[in-house]
């Protein structure tokens, strides 16, 4: 692995792969801490929490993605295209979570 | 008359109870093991010809395919008989046992191609596999942000279903590193631009008929035939229908464009580009920030 670009999109990929099951499990009980523990109730809480989640979960996969997508790029490997177009279908979709959590999940 | 009466029972009965008796223990075996036996070896010659197309497109080297073929018979009828000592039918032996062979295959020749770059390449084939799977999971919370919202509403048994989701895409991609791997390197390489009509042409033509096209086109089967039984195997895992026209259409239809882009130079540069437009992107977008510089048209001057 000499390549640098190639082995930060795997380091990243791994983290996204602990923060998926810590993350969540994180959340939730915050959620449950904030509103019964430390009595903070805020109206949509929950759903902060989620966007915030998704949005953190989002940053760490799509620069992993950008990494390899440049690694790619610099080796002229075709799946780089192929990836860079996902990408750009991964931003979008992620967008439409957000605001789909936003207004309510 | 007795006498005459009484041999031909005497005879017949032993032999009609040996007939019975010889009749007997085949169908016996069947319905005890024999059947998930048959089941995998049928699901063996499945998975042992999709080594077979590998070895012909060069994706894998014959001594690496005997033993892989060798440790895949082992698994599919050890899983055959296995499933039907559960009481399995006859189609749910081989499926599963068509799924044991090809995770069997995929891991061997997954880990053969990862070995070749020594422990690098067993990280690189690691961590990829735990990036595709952060990929594939991300994609679908996307899809189904209501997971995240019920465990931020404190349920974490949507844990399970994330689980099942991650692993069963780190379970395939692991399986299906080496083939992808083999592939890449196989693919023929464009040098120079393909700027001339004519070059381009050529190029086509060269592509189409030298030995290169067989070889080619063996690894494109075997590498759709992958991702068939990828999804087939996660769809089994997940417990969902398989839809094979799905898989088939859309493994059928990113490769032959991957192949068609890189083999007439195209690829080059359309990735050319790309680096071009990110470059300049992000070079602007940092000045921006920076305050550097007003965006965009200052800097492009």
């Amino acid at each position: 692995m000499a390549d640098k670009d190639e082995k930060i999109s795997l380091i990243l990929g791994a983290i996204g792969a602990i923060w998926i099951f810590g993350g969540l499990i994180l959340i939730a009980f915050l959620a449950r801490w904030l509103r019964t523990a430390w009595g903070i109730a805020y109206p949509g809480l929950e759903e902060g929490l989620a966007v915030l989640y998704l949005i953190s979960l989002g940053i760490i996969v799509m620069t992993s993605i950008y990494f390899q997508v440049r690694s790619y790029i610099k080796r002229s490997n075709i799946f780089g295209i192929f990836l860079f177009i996902f990408q750009i279908i991964l931003v979008f979709a992620l967008g439409r979570a957000i605001w789909q959590l936003l207004r309510g999940g | 008359m007795g006498e005459v009466s009484g041999r031909p029972m005497i005879h017949l009965l032993p032999l009609s109870y040996l007939a019975r008796q010889n009749w007997d223990t085949p169908v016996q075996q069947w319905n005890t093991w024999l059947k998930g036996a048959v089941a995998g070896l049928l699901a063996a010659i499945v998975v042992i010809g999709l080594i077979a197309l590998a070895v012909l497109g060069g994706l894998i080297t014959l001594p690496v395919a005997v033993i892989v073929a060798i440790l895949v018979l082992v698994a599919t009828i050890g899983v055959g008989i296995w499933q039907q000592i559960q009481g399995k039918g006859f189609w749910e032996c081989f499926s599963s046992a068509l799924m044991a062979g090809f995770l069997v295959a995929g891991f061997v020749i997954s880990f053969w191609a990862a070995w070749a770059g020594g422990w690098a390449g067993i990280a690189k084939w690691l961590l990829g596999a735990l990036r595709n799977s952060s990929i594939a999971t991300l994609f679908n919370l996307i899809i189904k942000p209501e997971m995240i919202h019920q465990a931020s509403r404190g349920d974490l048994s949507v844990l399970q279903e994330i689980g099942l989701i991650f692993a069963s895409n780190l379970l395939i991609s692991i399986c299906t590193f080496g083939f992808m791997e083999r592939f890449g390197v196989q693919l023929p390489e464009f040098k120079g631009k393909a700027v001339n009509l004519n070059v381009l042409i050529n190029r086509i033509k060269w592509t189409f008929s030298t030995s290169v096209t067989t070889k080619l086109f063996y690894s494109v089967i075997s590498i759709i035939s992958v991702n068939i039984f990828g999804s087939y195997t996660q769809s089994k895992m997940m417990g969902e229908d398989f839809d094979l026209w799905e898989s088939l259409i859309t493994s059928v239809f990113i490769l032959p464009i991957a192949i068609a882009l890189d083999t007439t130079g195209w690829n080059k540069w359309i990735l050319d580009s790309i680096n071009t437009v990110s470059e300049w992107t992000i070079k602007n977008l940092h000045k921006y920030f920076s305050g550097g510089d007003k965006w965009p048209t200052k800097t492009k001057r």
